[in-house]
């Protein structure tokens, strides 16, 4: 064989897989310099398709504010779909970075951003397919450090065992300055991966499994967290950045030739959420809330448009409706980007926020229909979980859009929620009925009106950490499945269509969540069996991972159907996220009273994240 | 109004990007000439959209230096700026080469011409003069088409202008059918080799061949299309 790169040799095989565009990078804004002059290099790994990957705001994020650095150089590397690995394997390509074609384990670091539990199996694919061992105890000082991040790395420890390090919060700083030391060890010839990540946990923000010991009770439950070394935190505080306005943000991003799933601007708005729902993950992991200026978003979004000719900005962020200056982010934007042909698309709009006014403004309901999540089909779960929406809210955010011209909704709701009783299940079908009859209300004595439809999308309940319900039991595969087909016994309206999510994906899910160190070996055994892409329908096989638990002797229901006593050590009690695990137990409770708690705009609860600093927050006490 | 002037841009396609399908290059390219602040011309009606027309299409896995789009200008702007404005969005492996005033229609393109380039160890002298007949000889082959796969005889589709065996490989010169209705693929060659000749290319570091459109005909063979 001539001597080819890695990447050019995968090019000779690409008229053998699906979508070639996948592999071959030379993309517009791709960043290339010399590797001779740079003095250390990232290769930043997506564990999914190049199509989700390239879709990822945060790498966008993390891409530009790297290579910002002249010194510093980060490349873009994503897991090869099933028949390109194939290839790969056939011919002993190793995985390469898209810029360069060199092959991954030719790097300094080896990123991972981990944004769902069900890519683990994926992250152990490419490392193996980069060449790179499996186990960080096994890697030598020659050999890349595997670093990770992302929502999962707030309770990274089922996969702890594969990292090196864990970037916890905010990258845009902390991944140069990690780079920095491993540049600055590298020049004066201290480096060794022993010293080095022993240096690296004394950084803020970086976890480092391996220089923590994990002791057990007999009960199985955990005993202590001690740390290997007197002068590494016994707890890691996430990382933030301060001030939005002045933070790294790209004024152009890589193009891809081939369709991806977010082919668009995406505009980040601000950080963090002032809504306090007690299941999700995000609204406190993100915390305090951070905005950006209007003025700094509307530069933003005109460098973008120039350098990208995109002909649509989504203006993202957990929940845009609570942006402080919407209306006037809106009214600044419009005034060019009508003109120039741009669409403004406000994708996560809450559905007490929904008014004329907006919708008028914004293009993303062109289309026929809206979503909305009213997440419970009762107002007293409705309060448990804190969502803070009425059903006046609901119907009056439909009434608008019926009036507007719609005739679809689509509502998102979970199943399994802590104090859910069947009278709360049943008020899901009743809830999509008023919808209907709501339409028909709007719509009476109109001619030549269509059929509504209401769609009904239910997922099901899964316990996070750094949530009010993170000690919470998951409901067994057997309750969730007698309560979906309760739920379809109540809905007998044709016009309501009803979606309900795979709960056995959700079990999973569940157990990774909230898993320990001690499921590392089934994540190590699943990846040994062929087992990949487990975020994709086609291939998740739900006999074969509990075939591996009981190969592994783990129970997994333990992690997931469990009901976490509130004085227990959890394995994310490592991690310091902002928010109190006090007032997370305060929350826990509340929920069980179906007493709603008041928004950071509104009032501060107390929650904690304030001691991380932060500007132009709604956190009074921030300020 | 006045009449939106029509402008015509040649470019080649090489490298990795041909590997990007011909739909993925019409929104890339949309993007660039936004990008490149070109006064371009939009479909009217509710959803506008900026108009831009494509010569034939290329198959992945071919390069091509002769490809051309037509978009429409609502102010003026000299032809070389334009050149020079899309070619900063664009990367290496795809540049305009030329952009004018053309009153030729795409639909006059009647021949492609392909160089096709065949490495494997069996390849020799013999082998070329044996492909030679081949396509210069009737031959049948299974076509794919919309209305479903046929039997049918490409060789009138096929000029043959040289098939040689030099450094180790076989390269081919052809000028192939391009106009809409007798359009062959170029790829139907390899097909070809295979079935009626078992020349194989099963490992892609020693078996493989590579394929480039190089010019454009209009029916009498000689006029270049432009």
């Amino acid at each position: 064989m001539e001597d080819l790169t890695p990447k050019e040799a995968a090019i000779r095989v690409l008229k053998r897989v699906e979508k070639p565009g996948r592999y071959t990078g030379g993309e517009y804004g791709q960043i290339i310099k010399d590797k001779t002059k740079v003095r250390a290099r990232f290769a930043f790994c997506f564990p999914d398709t190049y199509e989700i990957g390239m879709s990822n705001l945060g790498i966008r994020i993390l891409y530009g504010a790297i290579n910002d650095h002249p010194d510093l150089w980060c490349e873009r590397a994503y897991t090869p779909w099933v028949d390109m690995e194939e290839q790969l394997r056939r011919y002993n390509i190793p995985l390469y970075a898209h810029e360069s074609g060199d092959a991954l384990r030719d790097f300094d670091f080896v990123g991972f951003t981990l944004q769902y539990e069900l890519c683990y199996t994926n992250v152990l694919n490419t490392l193996e397919l980069a060449g790179i061992p499996l186990l960080s105890s096994e890697r030598t000082d020659d050999m890349p450090i595997v670093i990770g991040g992302g929502p999962c790395s707030y309770n990274a420890e089922p996969i702890a065992d594969f990292f090196d390090v864990f970037s916890i919060g905010e990258g845009e700083e902390a991944l140069p300055e990690i780079m920095h030391l491993y540049a600055d060890m590298k020049d004066s010839g201290e480096y060794t991966r022993e010293e080095f990540l022993h240096r690296a946990a004394k950084l803020d923000g970086f976890y480092v499994p391996s220089m923590y010991e994990v002791s057990y009770n007999p009960d199985g439950t955990i005993k202590a967290y001690t740390p290997k070394h007197d002068d590494i935190p016994r707890k890691i505080t996430k990382r933030i950045i301060k001030n939005m306005d002045e933070a790294y943000f790209p004024d152009q991003f890589v193009m891809p030739y081939i369709e991806t799933v977010h082919d668009r601007i995406m505009l980040e708005v601000y950080r963090g959420c002032i809504r306090g729902c007690r299941f999700c993950q995000a609204g406190m992991v993100y915390r305090p809330v951070r905005e950006k200026s209007v003025e700094v978003l509307d530069r933003q979004a005109r460098a973008l448009r120039e350098t990208t000719g995109y002909d649509e900005i989504s203006l993202s962020s957990l929940s845009i409706s609570d942006y402080s200056e919407i209306e006037g982010l809106c009214d600044t934007l419009l005034r060019w980007t009508d003109a120039a042909k741009v669409n403004l698309s406000l994708p996560s709009m809450r559905l007490d926020m929904f008014t004329r006014e907006l919708m008028d403004k914004i293009s993303s309901v062109r289309a026929s229909g809206l979503t909305f999540a009213p997440e419970a089909g009762t107002q007293r779960l409705r309060d448990a979980i804190n969502k803070n929406v009425t059903e006046d809210d609901l119907l009056h955010a439909c009434r608008v859009a019926f009036e507007a011209g719609k005739n679809q909704v689509k509502l998102y709701f979970m199943l399994g929620l802590p104090t859910e009783t069947d009278e709360d299940i049943e008020g899901i079908a009743n809830l999509a009925k008023r919808v209907v009859d709501e339409y028909y209300d709007v719509m009476r004595g109109v001619k030549g009106r269509k059929a509504p439809t209401v769609t009904i999308s239910v997922a099901c309940f899964i316990p996070k950490p750094f949530t009010a319900f993170q000690w919470e039991s998951q409901d067994t595969l057997a309750e969730l499945d007698r309560k979906q087909k309760l739920l379809r016994s109540k809905i007998n309206d044709p016009k309501v269509k009803y979606n309900y999510h795979d709960a056995q994906v959700s079990f999973i899910e569940a157990v990774f969540a909230r898993g320990d160190r001690r499921i590392a070996p089934a994540v190590l055994e699943a990846h040994r069996r062929g087992m990949r892409f487990d975020a994709w329908e086609e291939y998740f096989d739900y006999s074969k991972w509990m075939q591996v638990f009981s190969d592994c002797g783990i129970d997994p229901s333990y992690y997931a159907n469990r009901e976490i006593g509130e004085g227990e050590i959890l394995p994310w009690d490592i991690i310091d996220c902002g928010v109190d695990k006090a007032f997370l137990l305060r929350e826990r409770h509340n929920a069980y009273n179906a007493v709603t708690n008041l928004n950071c705009a509104e009032k501060c609860t107390g929650c904690g994240a304030n001691k991380l600093g932060g500007e132009r927050t709604w956190c009074s006490r921030c300020k | 109004m006045v009449q939106p002037m029509q402008i015509r841009a040649m470019f080649y396609k090489i490298g990795s990007l041909q590997y990007i399908s011909h739909l993925d290059l019409v929104r890339t390219m949309t993007r660039n000439i936004i990008r490149a602040g070109i006064p371009a011309w939009y479909s009217q009606g509710f959803n506008p959209r900026l108009k831009l027309t494509f010569s034939l299409p290329l198959s992945i896995g071919t390069e091509s230096e002769c490809e051309f789009f037509d978009i429409r200008l609502t102010e003026p702007m000299s032809l070389d700026e334009i050149k020079a404005r899309i070619n900063v969005t664009l990367t290496d492996e795809m540049q305009i080469t030329d952009v004018y005033q053309s009153e030729r229609k795409f639909s006059e393109i009647a021949f492609a011409e392909y160089e096709i380039r065949m490495v494997w160890g069996g390849a020799d002298a013999s082998v070329a003069e044996r492909l030679s007949e081949l396509y210069n000889s009737p031959l049948v082959l299974t076509k794919r088409s919309k209305s479903g796969d046929k039997e049918v005889d490409i060789s009138p589709y096929i000029d043959l202008r040289s098939c040689e065996y030099e450094d180790g490989g076989i390269t081919i010169r052809a000028l192939l059918s391009a106009d809409s209705a007798n359009y062959l693929n170029p790829e139907y060659l390899i097909k070809a080799a295979d079935s009626k000749l078992g020349i194989k290319f099963e490992d892609p570091f020693s078996e493989y061949y590579t394929i480039a459109r190089r010019e454009v005909y209009l029916a009498d063979k000689i006029t270049a299309f432009r």
